[in-house]
């Protein structure tokens, strides 16, 4: 696929975070799948940013992404005005896996930070099959929380969590979830920090299914420079998988991470 | 006039002086669906071994000023696996497969070629020698003249195919191992593998890869590689690949103007994996505007003299 390009139309700032809508040729994707991101800034920074998807229109050609200010590279993209273009490889890697769930089942999802847009897109598409999903969202502060107006804009009342107790449930998103568990749900779905989805897979352990989508470094996105694996359970095949590929989606059980 | 495009490496054909980097495009199956394997000169793929490799802990990557280190550890399949699984799945291209492969000992090198060399899909081995010799306390093959020469020797013995031999550029003077190869009877040379560079993320005081260093790959090694290039292509008769952070036509330009016969294009897969495409364009594009009839001639083409001009050679 050639480098796509995008021109991006609004970019709302949120303290570390730059929600970035752009318009361009958007392709059929699921939550799940990101891009690979860059501006027009030449060989330094050399590589593309992995991105989720947080939200996309084919026929309007509007899609949606959520950056968080790490370094250079998502610095410079985070501060893209309207008007600057957005260079792009994707949409890449697997999805939630979704088609055993039924309208009375009951299904979580957890996230936090730079892991939400992949959730808010997850319960997009949940509710579009009939299932309402239960969200739950961590952050070390209230201003870590974000994407509240997406969620609203879903007729989602998110449960919160914060660790210094400023806004929700003081503690992490664990919390929250221990209690939401009493709920027998049919299925977890994860994504965020890894600190955040190894607890999130601990609670869950042997207790019910759980699916995580997991962030990692990676210079291609699309399999060839198997710079992005995480260690796997299973003997056959070796013991590394691509998170862009074989990913960003694991079966919790699958993953011993290191 | 059209450019004729097409160039020899040796024995080898290649419709066209582009090829994709060992490491950069898997087995090419990965790539399919980003770009068309027969619009390339050639794809070196992942460098194999006899009995493959798991690759390293993460995290293997991690990004330089202008550059990335990696050190995925030869992450590979295997030769056996990939004659069974991978190689049926290239035969319907018409483009030339490089294999590349690499050992940890003369027997583990020969080995390899000697299966590769049986696999009909592949049109020439690029012998990586930048690995750990592991009965010379982990030197590198490729630091050593007198290992680069055995090394290809051996393999050079079993091979009927053309062999290529992938230079390490971590040498006090790169043409002693380049006339080692040539010598000892290898029938291009790749210029050049990555060069071994170290990260540290100081908030965190550790390294920014598992094993410490890794190798800088990228822009930034762009000119230690055009030099080694230029070196190596006065030193020799065999025709010189060239590769070190090519991304667009001028990259390219460099590489074939300083001697090299083609050239490969690695890391600038990574953010465009069309990048080779525009490249392709470029070139022929310059031989147009500079008169060149063909890809070929642009080997070797750079002059010493710096006196202002120089339109087009043609008139």
């Amino acid at each position: 696929m050639a480098l796509k390009t995008f021109q991006v139309t609004e970019n709302r700032v949120q303290g570390s975070y730059a929600a970035i809508t752009a318009e361009g040729p958007v392709s059929p994707a699921l939550p799940g799948q990101f891009y690979m991101l860059r501006g027009d800034w030449g060989a330094d920074p050399l590589l593309s940013r992995p991105v989720s998807i947080l939200a996309q229109d084919v026929s309007s050609r509007q899609i949606r992404f959520l950056i968080k200010v790490f370094g250079e590279g998502s610095r410079r993209l985070a501060s893209l005005k309207p008007g600057e273009l957005l260079y792009g490889t994707g949409p890449f890697g697997n999805t939630f896996p979704v088609d055993f769930l039924s309208p009375e089942d009951r299904v979580l999802l957890v996230g936090g930070g730079v892991g939400m847009p992949p959730i808010v897109y997850l319960a997009e598409s949940t509710k579009a099959m009939g299932v309402s999903p239960v969200v739950l969202q961590g952050g070390r502060t209230e201003k870590d929380l974000v994407l509240l107006e997406e969620l609203a804009g879903l007729k989602i009342d998110p449960v919160l969590a914060t660790e210094d107790g400023s806004r929700g449930r003081k503690g992490r998103v664990t919390v929250l979830l221990e209690e939401a568990l009493k709920d027998a749900p049919r299925v977890v779905y994860a994504c965020g920090p890894e600190g955040m989805l190894q607890a999130v897979a601990d609670v869950c352990r042997g207790r019910v299914a759980c699916y995580l989508s997991l962030e990692a470094y990676m210079a291609c996105g699309y399999g060839v420079c198997l710079g992005c694996v995480v260690s796997v359970r299973q003997e056959e095949g070796g013991r590394y998988r691509r998170v862009c590929k074989e990913g960003p989606v694991f079966s919790a059980e699958d993953l011993t991470w290191r | 006039m059209a450019v004729e495009m097409s160039v020899k490496i040796g024995a080898v054909r290649l419709s066209n002086p582009v090829l994709l980097a060992s490491g950069c495009c898997g087995y090419g199956l990965d790539m399919e669906s980003h770009l068309d394997l027969n619009a390339v000169g050639g794809v070196c793929l992942k460098g194999l071994s006899m009995s493959g490799s798991e690759g390293n802990p993460p995290p293997r990557i991690c990004e330089t000023p202008a550059g990335m280190l990696n050190s995925i550890g030869l992450q590979n399949v295997g030769v056996p696996e990939f004659r069974r699984t991978y190689a049926p799945k290239l035969r319907k291209y018409r483009t030339a497969f490089i294999a590349n492969f690499y050992g940890h000992t003369v027997e583990e090198y020969v080995a390899a070629a000697r299966a590769l060399d049986e696999e009909p899909v592949v049109a020439a081995l690029e012998m990586n020698i930048s690995c750990p010799n592991i009965r010379q306390g982990g030197i590198s093959f490729g630091t050593d003249p007198r290992s680069v020469h055995e090394v290809t020797a051996a393999c050079r013995r079993v091979c009927g195919k053309p062999l290529w031999v992938k230079l390490s550029p971590n040498v006090t003077d790169i043409t002693v191992t380049a006339r080692a190869a040539q010598d000892a009877g290898a029938d291009a040379l790749t210029c050049i593998n990555t060069l071994p560079g170290m990260a540290i993320d100081v908030e965190r005081r550790t390294f920014k890869i598992n094993t410490k260093t890794g190798g800088l790959s990228g822009p930034a090694l762009r000119p230690v590689a055009v030099r080694m290039v230029y070196q190596v292509a006065q030193a020799v008769k065999i025709p010189v690949v060239g590769i070190g952070g090519i991304s667009k036509a001028s990259d390219a330009l460099e590489f074939l103007l300083a001697g090299a016969q083609a050239v490969q294009v690695g890391t600038a897969l990574f953010t465009n994996p069309q990048a080779p495409l525009d490249i392709l364009e470029g070139i022929e594009d310059y031989c147009s505007r500079h008169g060149f009839g063909a890809a070929g001639d642009l080997s070797g083409a750079v002059e010493d003299d710096r006196s202002p001009r120089r339109g087009p050679v043609c008139s």
